[in-house]
């Protein structure tokens, strides 16, 4: 079942996000834990792209815009054999090719650098733009946040994108509700997204976005209407693996140093749920 | 000096229907500023090669972004602030750090429109754009140096902004004398060492006039004039100033951070040379007015800058 691989890489990306973290300190669990089934299905399933040869111009594109989850974008592309694992040793180093938020110029198969908030629809857009007008069948996708919504370019983009019928294009939301500051519902309410997308021309879908089935499937479905861009809304729970933090604002960040008690906790979690699933790790 | 020549916009739209011919990677990319910026002309002939965005400068450039990393070569236009301001970080991080191949033209820059408002004056973008990594900034004054300007861009692989004017200027030299290169200013006059005046865009022939009133009234002279303001042409720039008693800056452009300032930053490792004067926009001036009435209110046409230049040196 190609479902059973992608829940496994899922796993395996989890513990490069949880143990960079232990081992290298400050990063950003929380977010990179809630993408983490999206990006596998993505990558292990969904995407056509060619290790060989990472520039591949007739590639499938992804764009963390979120550029903040980069932890679980690093997982997923040493585990499709981009860059070696032992990279993440690097991790808050000085002259890393893994910092903080991802650099194309960096790491093998970032296909652009993100970071600052609002970034990747625009970009996704010229992209999605430029494969039309080749004529190429490659597809775009743009990961995004929920606290990210607040950015006026993604809305700019928005109705760019669905403006040019701009089919190709795929937006993922990973609607973990939660944002630095508080829930999104306090800081800046995204509960109408799927509202608003449809309004701007998309098509819109919601999904578990911890259902790798379901995520699967939609991904398979794209584009969900010929003629317009797609999105899917993936409802998330932030930190997704470590029990003590999930759905808690304040592992945004997460420093919990070497043989802390939410180290070992976290460590504890993942051989808990790889032990339940019958899989040595 | 020549008579008025072609209107900045329209040199600027035939060199593009003209490069858009020779390379159909060429994009021409409108933020509902096409025809402000003379891209009419390539719209009607490449209507394939034209994109209209509409009036999203963020948006604009992250798409163009994404079109250059598909290998087209994006010109992208919109009036100076809002292109160069407006859309400051997505043309940092997604064209500047990124490197990524895409012409940003900042049209009716300066005080273009001078009778507009703070708002649509643009005296701070050499600023804005010169301090991001693999920026070239180029500063055109004339048709002849909008058209080069474009052309040498489009060779470039890399960002580059374009600072456009609008106004129809006078060229400082006939065509045939002069040798523009990106990278490379010129030598408009020289006459001896005392004065040197290094002018970029529009103020070329204000600075030629300027060094020409000098030169008759005994000064030994110096007029360079500097379409690229980033890379800035260091090696004429010092062979200039190390033997110059003074050196004035001149440009339509806030004193703060914009040509004048890269001539400092140059020159200020030199031991020789005497005293730098920035001349431009001071800054907090908020004015409007008819073009050259608030050009001169600022001191900036060659009838104040000779006197401006003369209260320095006669003190």
């Amino acid at each position: 079942m190609i479902t059973e691989s992608i829940e496994k890489k899922a796993f395996s990306i989890r513990k490069h996000i949880v143990n960079t973290v232990i081992n290298n300190g400050d990063g950003h669990a929380g977010p990179s834990l809630s993408c983490t089934d999206i990006l596998a299905t993505l990558y292990f399933g969904i995407m056509d792209i060619n290790v060989d040869e990472p520039k591949w111009a007739q590639r499938d594109r992804f764009i963390l815009s979120a550029g903040h989850k980069c932890l679980g974008l690093y997982g997923t592309l040493i585990e499709k054999g981009f860059e070696e694992p032992d990279v993440m040793e690097t991790y808050n180093m000085l002259g890393s090719i893994v910092p903080g938020h991802p650099d194309m110029k960096k790491f093998n198969g970032v296909d652009f650098s993100s970071g600052a908030l609002g970034h990747g629809l625009p970009i996704g857009s010229g992209m999605a733009l430029s494969a039309k007008l080749k004529g190429d069948k490659n597809r775009v996708f743009v990961l995004m946040g929920d606290g990210e919504q607040g950015e006026g370019s993604n809305w700019e983009a928005a109705m760019f994108a669905s403006h040019h019928g701009l089919d190709n294009l795929v937006g993922i939301i990973d609607r973990n509700g939660l944002q630095i500051n508080g829930s999104t519902r306090d800081v800046l309410d995204t509960r109408d997204l799927r509202e608003k997308y449809a309004t701007f021309g998309w098509s819109v879908k919601v999904v578990d976005g911890h259902n790798i089935e379901e995520l699967f499937s939609t991904f398979q479905s794209i584009p969900f209407q010929k003629g317009k861009p797609s999105m899917v809304i993936a409802n998330t729970t932030k930190s997704k693996g470590m029990p003590f933090a999930e759905g808690n604002v304040k592992y945004h960040h997460w420093n919990p140093g070497k043989n802390s008690k939410e180290s070992k906790d976290a460590i504890f979690a993942l051989e808990k749920y790889a032990k339940e699933k019958g899989w040595t790790i | 000096m020549t008579e008025k020549k072609l209107n900045p916009r329209d040199a600027f739209g035939n060199a593009l229907l003209d490069l858009g011919r020779e390379n159909k990677r060429i994009m021409a990319v409108s933020c509902d500023s096409g025809a402000g910026s003379g891209m009419n002309p390539f719209k009607q002939a490449l209507p394939h090669q034209y994109l209209e965005v509409g009036i999203n400068e963020q948006n604009a450039i992250g798409v163009c972004a994404g079109l250059a990393e598909g290998g087209f070569i994006p010109v992208v236009s919109a009036i100076a602030p809002f292109i160069s301001m407006r859309a400051f970080e997505q043309v940092r991080n997604d064209l500047g750090y990124a490197n990524m191949n895409v012409k940003v033209i900042g049209s009716s820059s300066g005080l273009s429109h001078s009778a507009l408002g703070s708002t649509h004056q643009a005296i701070e973008d050499l600023s804005l754009m010169r301090v991001i990594p693999n920026m070239v900034v180029l500063n055109p004054g004339d048709s002849y140096e909008v058209e080069m300007s474009l052309r040498e861009a489009i060779k470039h692989k890399g960002p580059v902004y374009i600072r456009m004017p609008r106004h129809s200027m006078a060229e400082p030299l006939e065509v045939s004398q002069r040798h523009f290169k990106l990278g490379k200013g010129e030598v408009l006059m020289n006459t001896g060492d005392e004065i040197v005046i290094a002018v970029s865009g529009t103020l070329t022939v204000d600075g030629l006039m300027t060094g020409k009133i000098l030169d008759e009234m005994g000064y030994g002279v110096k007029v360079l004039n500097f379409t690229t303001v980033k890379p800035l042409d260091t090696e004429l720039l010092y062979e200039a100033y190390k033997d110059a008693k003074y050196l004035f800056t001149l440009e339509e452009h806030s004193e703060i951070g914009g040509f004048g300032s890269a001539v400092v930053e140059a020159l200020g490792p030199v031991k020789h040379g005497g005293p730098i004067h920035l001349i431009g926009i001071t800054d907090g001036s908020i004015n409007t007015g008819p073009y050259r009435e608030l050009l001169e209110t600022y001191g900036l046409t060659w009838e104040k800058v000779v006197d401006r230049i003369l209260n320095v040196i006669q003190k």
